[in-house]
């Protein structure tokens, strides 16, 4: 098969999945995440590269990709709702303290997962010290504390 | 469920479209349920390697099993059971056979292979009316439907293949 065909088909079909499966996916939230995440580049370079080893195919394919990258980078600065449908959007799922249960689960977003992220970033040890909690679009969990929350206010 | 969720208002600068959210997770749920079902179809042998892709087609005591569902550049193999005619079994390549096939092996090998009008003939010597089993390993580098044909012991078969890219 035409590499450029075969780099494009892999693209899209990665992207279509990642947005598929969720973008706590993409988190690496535990080391099978991790381990996962690095079976499925191995079968994505099988299936890139299949019987054609050469310099040319390799080059063909990662012009392929980058282009591709490249459109779509493109693509989301002209038209920014392409870009919140392909990349997400960031959700808030703790305000003032509250977990917001239903985003969570519909989110696939754990308290342990926020209160682990709070320890990690700000070393926060209940869930009332955090004022927001946001899952941005690359799937990571940001943390507000209230004490920086109450210098952001004073600065508005 | 849009009604459910609602808007939160803070002081944060974020680009928070919750209806967009909403749809997402629709949509998400409709691809995890594509996804189960391509996953049952892919264990049951949709793609190939399985039930749904298993063949079996006889004629004049002769049996050829292959599968329906290919990928492409895969292995495959193509058993063709069948017993010998006075003392040989023959089996007869189309010319489209080896256009739409790579032949990586055939096992047992033949005695004697001959092409004539374009034909490959194998020849594998047998006790009498003895029965063989033959196993030849193709491979598709093409994608889409395909039918070829090859004949056993001068009885023709037809095989019906669908290669996934």
């Amino acid at each position: 098969m035409n590499p450029v065909v075969r780099g494009l088909a892999i693209y899209l079909f990665i992207l279509l999945w990642f947005r598929i499966v969720g973008k706590r996916s993409l988190a690496e939230s535990t080391a099978f995440d991790f381990v996962l995440l690095l079976i499925i580049s191995e079968v994505t370079q099988q299936a890139l590269v299949g019987q054609d080893y050469s310099l040319t195919g390799s080059f063909i394919l990662i012009v392929t990709l980058i282009t591709t990258d490249l459109l779509f980078s493109l693509l989301k600065e002209n038209f920014p709702f392409f870009g919140k449908v392909t990349e997400g959007l960031p959700l808030i799922i703790v305000n003032e303290g509250k977990p917001l249960l239903k985003r969570m689960r519909k989110s696939k977003v754990s308290e342990e997962d926020v209160l682990e992220a709070a320890r990690i970033i700000h070393g926060l040890q209940k869930m009332e010290d955090i004022k927001y909690a946001i899952l941005e679009k690359s799937g990571d969990i940001s943390i507000i504390p209230f004490r920086a929350s109450a210098v952001l206010e004073k600065k508005i | 469920m849009k009604g459910k969720i609602g808007r939160i208002s803070s002081p944060l600068q974020l680009d928070e479209d919750i209806n967009l959210h909403v749809t997402g997770w629709v949509v998400q749920r409709i691809g995890w349920s594509v996804m189960f079902i391509f996953l049952c179809l892919a264990a049951l042998g949709f793609f190939g390697d399985g039930v749904l892709s298993e063949k079996t087609i006889a004629a004049d005591g002769a049996t050829i099993s292959f599968e329906r569902f290919l990928r492409r550049e895969n292995d495959s193999v193509i058993e063709i059971n069948a017993s010998g005619v006075d003392g040989t079994m023959e089996v007869t390549f189309a010319p489209d056979f080896n256009k739409t096939y790579q032949i990586e092996a055939v096992f047992p090998e033949p005695a004697e292979q001959t092409i004539l009008n374009n034909e490959t003939v194998l020849a594998f010597p047998t006790e009498g009316q003895g029965q063989i089993t033959l196993f030849v390993k193709v491979r598709k580098e093409t994608i889409g439907r395909v039918t070829t044909s090859l004949k056993v012991n001068k009885t023709n078969f037809s095989l019906s293949h669908y290669v996934f890219p």
